[in-house]
């Protein structure tokens, strides 16, 4: 048998591959989550669990997508295939929460869109919290579904879907590539332009104050590092697939702990230009109000659709701020949620041999249709923020575990992978990296999700109805695992490479237990020049 | 703002965005195809696995 040349796609450059990476790290979370949890554990003096988190354990696992992403060059699925036979599932329950996390991200994209429109003249009137809950959304936070379309929504919503198959069926290149490349500097431009408006509101010394006044007291306190650890965790968007599918686009010499390195703190940099922009928009607030910080501070959705209205009202020039805001939200959004869906059209070409339009519009009907049917509707914030909690905290901090457990401790293969990141990049890493993944980043995720699960199971979520908990939330777990299983039970097609990196092993030998490299040719230690492969392509 | 608020947005920002400018910079200054232990080797020549990867099944 002969090797078949893997010819997967791959992004122009470095800067194509940066502005998607970045595009996907920059998302809602880093303006309306950030400055809250900065606040809330330590102020000024929360910065430093923060970075500590960032070099201790974002950017080693961030570095750990890619090097999986590069060596095994595939989709999540595949890359698990291809690193062990055993271990395929790990990438499907990696694909469905992408889907998940797709289907209701949109229509929050949907939301920015309408509030963008309403921005103009503020539409939400004097009182936006009953604008948006009973208004806007119709919302009905007890019953299970609802019939109640909210036909505005849906009609956007529907557009978002058109967008985001329009850019997955243009490729990697045409499609993300050129994407993220206009789009990620519109909203570095937008989000500066709104930072700047921000600082010269009245008041808004006053917020930067709650926001950066050291609490040194508070770094004593345990649940301040594991916050910081939850932050640089979810913001960075690691350990479910998403990095890993943008590094298997990467050309075969790339440098992957220099472009870790940077992806990661761009995140940050712009998560504390996020923290200033709001909080000198809450001491606007505060003092417009004549109340304290502490009392407007707020964060994601209600900090997004109740509160910067209501600032907006006050404030001279609110709609220019207010289409600044909404916009930048939403191209925040949307960036992010091309390259969460790619990680599931990259697992449906794989899988299914299927051509990359055909994956793209497959994918796209199957995200938008449960997309329409749940969240445009009087339940859909309810449903939305129970299927959040469930998949985008405790299942993403779950695989997270299982996902780096299996690699270092059940497959032993870090020392193999350092060698691989090595082989390639400027950074070298020493065996920090493998002590942060096998102990360091486990154990706080570990405990984070036995405290996440100790709080639902006695406390329940929000008040919400037990039956509502039950469907969108728990049944997510056999969503989840119930999906991934029948998933990787199906057949690769017969010209997939599964056994190893399908493109050599860079001269890094496999030292762990997996799956043996190179079954697929007759003599593994022939060159790919005289076997004749043409990876002009991949270099180009 | 107090003078500690003030002492600790620009450390801070000194930081982050410090640190993310040497990082760029780093990155800028290197050249994929020569990073790394492999150096300026071409993986076309070199073996597709080495003899220890089919060993260590």
């Amino acid at each position: 048998m002969t090797a078949q040349h893997n010819t997967r796609a791959t992004w122009s450059g470095r800067s194509m591959f940066l502005f998607a990476a970045i595009g996907s790290a920059i998302g809602l979370g880093n303006i309306w989550r950030f400055p809250y949890i900065a606040y809330e554990n330590g102020g000024g003096a929360f910065l430093l669990p923060y970075v500590v988190a960032l070099l201790t354990a974002g950017v080693p696992v961030l570095i750990l997508d890619y090097v999986l992403g590069h060596r095994f060059r595939g989709s999540a699925p595949l890359v698990w295939r291809r690193v062990s036979k055993h271990t395929e599932m790990v990438g499907w329950v990696q694909t469905i929460i992408t889907y998940i996390i797709a289907i209701y991200y949109a229509v929050i994209l949907a939301w920015s869109a309408s509030y963008t429109w309403f921005s103009v003249k503020l539409a939400w009137g004097d009182d936006p919290e009953s604008f948006f809950l009973k208004n806007y959304l119709h919302a009905d936070t007890t019953s299970l579904t609802s019939g109640d379309v909210i036909w505005s929504i849906a009609i956007l919503l529907a557009a978002v879907w058109v967008g985001i198959i329009a850019v997955m069926a243009l490729g990697v290149r045409k499609g993300t590539g050129m994407l993220s490349r206009v789009f990620v500097p519109v909203l570095i431009v937008l989000f500066l332009t709104l930072v700047i408006r921000a600082l010269f509101l009245e008041g808004s010394s006053v917020g930067l104050d709650a926001f950066f006044t050291p609490q040194w007291s508070a770094l004593a306190h345990p649940q301040v590092w594991m916050a910081a650890y939850g932050q640089i965790f979810y913001s960075l968007a690691i350990a479910f697939g998403i990095m890993m599918t943008q590094a298997s686009y990467l050309k075969r010499r790339s440098d992957l702990s220099g472009l870790g390195a940077v992806v990661g703190l761009s995140n940050s940099a712009f998560e504390v230009l996020a923290g200033i922009g709001v909080f000198a928009t809450l001491g606007f607030m505060a003092q417009a109000s004549q109340t304290s910080v502490n009392d407007v501070a707020s964060a994601g959705i209600g900090l997004a659709f109740i509160a910067f209205p209501t600032i907006i009202n006050q404030m001279p020039g609110g709609p220019i701020f207010g289409i600044l805001f909404f916009g930048s939200l939403f191209i925040a959004g949307f960036t992010s949620l091309v390259t969460i869906v790619e990680v599931v059209v990259s697992s449906f070409q794989d899988k299914f041999g299927m051509k990359r339009r055909t994956a793209a519009i497959v994918v796209g009907i199957a995200c938008a249709v449960p997309s329409l049917a749940l969240f445009p509707v009087a339940t859909g914030l309810a449903t939305l923020d129970i299927v959040d909690k469930f998949v985008n905290v405790l299942g993403i901090v779950a695989i997270a575990v299982i996902s780096i457990v299996t690699i270092s401790w059940g497959l032993g293969r870090l020392p193999e992978l350092r060698g691989h990141v090595n082989a390639v990049s400027s950074l070298h890493l020493g065996t920090w990296w493998d002590l942060s993944l096998k102990v360091l980043t486990p154990v706080i995720l570990g405990v984070t999700f036995i405290l996440e699960i100790k709080n639902l199971i006695t406390d329940g979520y929000e008040g919400y109805p037990n039956n509502k908990l039950l469907v969108f939330g728990w049944g997510m777990g056999i969503v989840l695992y119930g999906g991934a299983f029948v998933l990787s039970r199906l057949k690769w097609p017969s010209t997939t490479i599964v056994d190893g990196p399908p493109a050599g092993d860079f001269g890094v030998p496999m030292t762990g237990r997996g799956a043996p490299f190179g079954r697929h040719l007759d003599n593994p230690q022939i060159t790919p020049r005289e076997l004749g492969i043409d990876l002009a392509k991949e270099r180009s | 703002m107090s003078t500690a608020a003030v002492i600790m947005m620009i450390i801070d920002l000194s930081l982050v965005w410090g640190l993310l400018a040497i990082a760029t910079k780093h990155l800028a200054s290197t050249d994929d195809s020569h990073t790394g232990t492999l150096g300026s080797k071409d993986l076309d020549d070199m073996p597709l696995y080495q003899p220890e990867s089919r060993q260590a099944s």
